[in-house]
C-alpha cells in the first residue's frame, strides 16, 4: 500500500463529516528502502512492502530518507541467506497494500529453506508470513505417528536427550574445574 | 525434509502448537520428554483452554476426546485397550499409532488403569478438568475417580448399557443415580429388573434423558427430579399418574420444567384429563427450541393447559407419546406496561397507581446513553434477560419507511422490535424524558448508568435526581471526540458514584493521572488504556476487586504495595488482577515481603458475576494477621488472590453475601475445603 492510498482510506471513515473527497488526496511519490542479507546482494524494496515487516517498519518510520541516502545506506540483515531474504523480499511485494489472504499460495514452495525462512521471517517479524509457514510446519504432521514425527521434526529420542545433558554436565563439570585450576594458578 | 522444532525461537513454536489438532499434540507428545514438556508449557495452569474433554469407557477400551469448539465435534486423541485385542500381535507393537483413528492406542493387562493412564495424561498435559463422562456398566468405577479428582462437576453423564442380563443391574444403576452429577445432561441407558424403584433425587441439570426401559420411572420420580427437560423412553406411567403431575405443575411444581416427553412401552395410550386440570383443545403449533443442541421441535398441541401464575403449556399426545411443553409467558411484561402506557392518560394512571400503592418493585433500571441514542432498560430480576422498554433517538436519525405515530406525548414516535422510540431534535432531552417516563410510571429508581464519553451530564443528572447511589456505573470510551479525554476522565472519576460494579474504558493521555479516591465499591474494572493507574490509586481506590487492563504498573510498585497490605493496608481487597501493557513482567519480590513459593490452587468466586476463577498460584504471602494471598503471575499478567481466613466466618454470622468470602482450596482428592471452616 502506498503511501498515499493509506493516508485517504484512514481519514475516510473516521471523520466522514469534515474529510472532503478522496479524489482531492493529492498523489505523493512511493519511497523506496534498500536490504541486503549475507550475501550482500541489495534488494530495493518499497515501503509499502515493508509494511510487513514490524522491524524494517518501525527502523524507517522515523527516518525521513531521500532516494539517495536510502541507497547509500542499505538494512544490513547479516543473519539471513540471500535466497531466503528473497523468498520474503518477493512475498512482501506480492502482498503490498493487499489484505493478506486466509490460505496463501504464494509461499516459497522449497520446504528444505522452511527452517531457515521461519527464522527470517520471525526475526523480521512478519507476522503474517510467519502464520503462513507454521501452518506448512503443522501440516507436515497431519496424520503421522510418533516415529514419523519424531523423523520430520527432528526430536531427539528421551534416550539421546539424556546422553546428550550427561555429556553436557561432563563438559561443563571439566570447564568449571580448568576455571577453578586457572583461578588457582592465578593466585599463586 | 525436516523441520527441526526444538531449534525454533519460543515464539514460532507457540504459533506452530497453536495451529495443531489436539490429537496431534497428544500423539506428538509422546515423542520425547522434551517435546512433552514443551507442549504442557504452552498449556499452563493460569490460562485454562475453552476446550471441553471427554472420557469414555464403553466395550473394554477406554478413550480421550476434544471438542475444541461449540460445533460439538470431537476429536478422539488417545485410547486405552486391553492386551487381549493384539489377538496374537507381538509385542513390539504393544503401544501403538492407529492410522484410522490418527491418535496413539496403548494396550494395557489392566483396561481400568489403562484409561485412567490416559485420562490424566492429558488432562495433565493440556491443564483441563473432564466435562463429560460416558461409561457402561463395567465402567461405573469412573463416577467416583472423576468426582474425587477434580472440584468442577460434569457437564454431561451418559451412562449406557451394553450388555443384557445383568443380575446386578438393579444395584449398579442405583449407585449410578445416587452418585452421578452433571450439571447439562444426564443420559441413562439400563436394564433394570421390573421391581427396580429409585427414591432419590436427580438434579439440577438441562436435560435428562431415560434412553430404555424407563418403566422404573414413577410420578414421584417426574415431581422429584429438578431438570429443565426429561424424556423417558419406555415409560409405563398411566394417565391418572399424569393428571397427577399435570395437578403438581399447575400448582407451581417442577417450575423449571420446560418440556417433558414420555414414550410409552406400550402404545394405548388414552387422554382423558381431569376436569379440575381446566385443559382444554387447541389447534395452536409452537417451535421448541431444546436446549440440548438447539434443536427445534414444532409442537402441534392438541391441549392446553395455564398454570396459576399464567405460564402456559401445550400438550400434545397419542397413543404412543406424551409431550408437554411450556411457555414462560408472563401476563404482561416491563416492556408492553410501558407501551400500554401510551394508549391513553387512564391506562397510565391506572398502571403508575398500580406500582405505587405495591411494595417496592425489584426491577432494576437502567439508563443508556450511548453513540446519541437513549435507552430506558428493565431487568426484572437479577437473571432475566435485559430489555428495552423505551428509546429516544435524533430526529435526523428517523427512517422514512418506519411506520410513524403521533404518541399522546406529541412527539414523532415508532414501534420497532416490540419498544417505542421517540424522536427529537434534541436527543440529551429525549434520554432524560424516558428516562423520568420510567422512573415515575413504576416508582423505581435508576440502578445503573451505561454512557460513553459525550454523555458526562447524566453523572450530575442521576446524582441530583435520586438520593440511591447507583449500583453499576459503566462509561465507555467512543472513536470520535477525543479532545479533553484527560479533563473529561477526571471530572467522571471525581463525580461518578457506584456501590457495585465501576467499569471505565477511556483514551488519555500518556501524562494523565488522577490523585483523587474511588469507592467504595465491589469492582473496578478499568477496560482499557490502564496506564494511569499508579502505585498510590491502587492503594486509594476502595473496592473489593480491581481489575486493570495494559496496565505499566512496575515490580518495584507492586513490591511497594505489597508491603502496604501486608501492614493491612487496602483491607477490602480481595482480587487485584494487572493485565500489562508490555509482556515483559518479571516478578522480583523484595526479601521482607516473605513470598514463598508453592502449587497451591484455589478457586476465586468473582463478585461480579459469581463466575468461578482458578488461581493456580506461583507464590504466597501472608499478612501480619493471618489473613494468606495466592500471587499468580507471568510475562502479561499479575494477580493477588486474597483468602479471608477469619472473615469467612463472620460471613456465615452476619449472612453476608456469599461473594464476599469464598476462597476454598482443593485437596490432593479433588474436594473443596474453606480456610474458616478448617479452622
Amino acid at each position: 500500500m502506498s503511501s498515499t492510498e493509506q493516508g485517504t482510506s484512514s481519514a475516510a471513515p473516521a471523520e466522514p463529516t469534515t474529510a472532503p473527497e478522496s479524489a482531492a488526496a493529492p498523489e505523493v511519490p512511493e519511497s523506496f528502502y534498500y536490504v541486503h542479507g549475507k550475501d550482500k546482494v541489495v534488494h530495493k524494496v518499497s515501503a509499502g512492502a515493508l509494511q510487513h515487516s514490524a522491524l524494517i517498519h518501525g527502523m524507517i518510520s522515523n527516518l525521513g530518507y531521500t532516494e539517495e541516502q536510502a541507497k547509500a545506506n542499505p538494512f544490513p540483515f547479516e543473519n539471513i541467506d540471500g535466497d531466503i531474504l528473497q523468498m520474503v523480499v518477493d512475498w512482501c511485494n506480492q502482498h503490498k497494500g493487499k489484505p493478506t489472504p486466509p490460505e496463501d499460495t504464494n509461499l516459497p514452495k522449497q520446504k528444505e529453506k522452511l527452517f531457515d525462512l521461519v527464522l527470517a521471517v520471525n526475526y523480521l517479524e512478519i507476522k503474517e508470513l510467519l502464520t503462513y509457514c507454521c501452518k506448512q510446519v503443522a501440516m507436515m504432521v497431519k496424520g503421522k505417528s510418533p516415529e514419523e514425527i519424531r523423523e520430520i521434526w527432528m526430536i531427539p529420542t528421551d534416550a539421546e536427550d539424556e546422553a546428550a545433558e550427561k555429556e553436557a554436565k561432563k563438559r561443563a563439570g571439566k570447564e568449571a574445574a580448568g576455571e577453578t585450576a586457572a583461578a588457582a594458578g592465578d593466585a599463586k | 525434509m525436516p523441520f527441526p522444532i526444538l531449534r525454533t525461537p519460543s515464539v514460532v513454536q507457540s504459533e506452530i502448537i497453536s495451529l495443531l489438532e489436539p490429537n496431534e499434540i497428544v500423539t506428538a507428545s509422546v515423542c520425547s520428554k522434551n517435546l512433552k514438556h514443551l507442549f504442557k508449557s504452552n498449556f499452563p495452569r493460569g490460562k485454562p483452554l475453552a476446550w471441553r474433554l471427554t472420557m469414555t469407557d464403553m466395550n473394554s477400551c477406554g478413550r480421550v476426546d476434544i471438542e475444541t469448539s461449540d460445533d460439538g465435534e470431537q476429536i478422539t486423541v488417545i485410547s486405552a485397550e486391553h492386551t487381549s485385542e493384539l489377538k496374537g500381535h507381538e509385542l513390539k507393537y504393544i503401544n501403538r499409532y492407529k492410522r484410522a483413528k490418527k491418535c496413539p492406542v496403548l494396550f494395557f493387562n489392566d483396561q481400568v488403569l489403562g484409561t485412567k493412564w490416559i485420562v490424566k495424561y492429558v488432562t495433565d498435559l493440556f491443564s483441563i478438568d473432564i466435562s463429560s463422562l460416558f461409561v457402561d456398566r463395567n465402567g461405573t468405577w469412573a463416577i467416583d475417580w472423576v468426582h474425587k479428582r477434580q472440584g468442577k462437576i460434569l457437564y454431561d453423564f451418559g451412562w449406557l448399557e451394553t450388555t443384557k442380563g445383568n443380575s446386578d443391574a438393579d444395584k449398579t444403576v442405583d449407585y449410578v443415580l445416587r452418585n452421578v452429577r452433571a450439571s447439562n445432561y444426564c443420559a441413562i441407558e439400563a436394564s433394570v429388573s421390573d421391581n427396580f424403584k429409585f427414591e432419590g433425587k436427580l438434579g439440577p441439570m438441562r436435560q435428562l434423558y431415560i434412553h430404555s426401559n424407563g418403566h422404573w420411572i414413577t410420578l414421584n420420580n417426574l415431581i422429584n427430579f429438578n431438570s429443565i427437560e426429561i424424556t423417558v423412553r419406555g415409560s409405563r406411567l398411566s394417565i391418572s399418574d399424569l393428571n397427577s403431575f399435570l395437578r403438581h405443575w399447575r400448582a407451581g411444581g417442577s417450575s423449571r420444567l420446560k418440556w417433558l416427553q414420555v414414550n410409552f412401552e406400550k402404545h394405548t395410550f388414552q387422554e382423558k384429563f381431569d376436569e379440575d386440570l381446566e385443559v382444554v383443545e387447541t389447534d395452536e403449533e409452537k417451535v421448541y427450541h431444546r436446549s440440548g443442541y438447539g434443536f427445534e421441535r414444532v409442537v402441534h398441541g392438541g391441549y392446553s393447559i395455564q398454570r396459576a401464575d399464567g405460564v402456559k403449556a401445550l400438550i400434545q399426545c397419542d397413543p404412543k407419546q406424551f409431550i408437554l411443553a411450556t411457555w414462560h409467558e408472563r401476563a404482561m411484561g416491563s416492556q408492553q406496561l410501558v407501551t400500554a402506557s401510551f394508549c391513553s392518560k387512564n391506562v397510565k394512571h391506572l398502571l403508575k397507581r398500580h406500582y405505587e400503592q405495591r411494595k417496592p418493585l425489584e426491577w432494576r433500571l437502567f439508563m443508556i446513553d450511548y453513540k446519541s441514542w437513549g435507552r430506558v432498560d428493565i431487568k426484572t430480576s437479577k437473571d432475566e434477560e435485559q430489555i428495552t422498554v423505551l428509546s429516544a433517538d435524533n430526529l435526523s436519525e428517523l427512517n422514512e419507511p418506519i411506520p410513524i405515530s403521533h404518541a399522546s406525548n406529541g412527539y414523532i414516535t415508532t414501534f420497532e422490535y416490540n419498544c417505542l422510540t421517540w424522536f427529537m431534535k434534541d436527543q440529551v432531552l429525549g434520554t432524560k424524558m424516558i428516562v423520568d417516563y420510567v422512573r415515575d410510571l413504576f416508582s423505581i429508581d435508576i440502578f445503573g448508568v451505561i454512557l460513553d464519553r459525550n454523555r458526562t451530564w447524566a453523572i450530575d443528572w442521576v446524582n441530583n435526581r435520586q438520593e440511591k447511589i447507583l449500583h453499576d456505573f459503566v462509561w465507555y470510551k467512543t472513536a470520535e471526540c477525543n479532545l479533553d479525554a484527560d479533563e473529561i476522565l477526571d471530572y467522571v472519576l471525581r463525580n461518578a458514584r457506584a456501590s457495585n460494579y465501576c467499569c471505565i474504558e477511556a483514551s488519555v493521555s500518556d501524562n494523565f493521572k488522577f490523585d483523587g479516591k474511588l469507592g467504595p465499591m465491589r469492582e473496578l474494572y478499568i477496560r482499557s488504556n490502564g496506564h494511569w493507574i499508579t502505585l498510590n490509586n491502587i492503594i486509594n481506590f476502595d473496592s473489593i476487586e480491581i481489575v486493570v487492563r495494559e496496565s505499566r504498573i512496575s515490580v518495584s510498585d507492586l513490591n511497594l504495595f505489597l508491603r502496604h497490605w501486608r501492614a493491612g493496608g487496602s483491607s477490602r481487597l480481595k482480587l487485584l488482577h494487572l493485565y500489562f501493557e508490555k509482556h515483559t513482567f518479571q516478578e522480583k519480590f523484595d526479601e521482607d515481603l516473605e513470598v514463598v513459593k508453592t502449587n497451591e490452587e484455589r478457586v476465586y468466586r468473582r463478585s461480579c458475576d459469581g463466575a468461578e476463577m482458578i488461581v493456580y498460584g506461583g507464590y504466597s504471602i501472608q499478612r501480619t494477621d493471618g489473613v494468606k494471598a495466592l500471587i499468580q503471575c507471568d510475562l502479561r499478567e499479575f494477580i493477588l488472590a486474597v483468602w479471608a481466613c477469619f472473615f469467612f466466618g463472620y460471613c456465615c454470622l452476619l449472612k453476608l453475601p456469599t461473594e464476599w468470602e469464598v476462597g476454598y482450596r482443593k485437596n490432593d482428592d479433588g474436594s473443596k475445603e474453606t480456610e474458616g471452616m478448617r479452622e
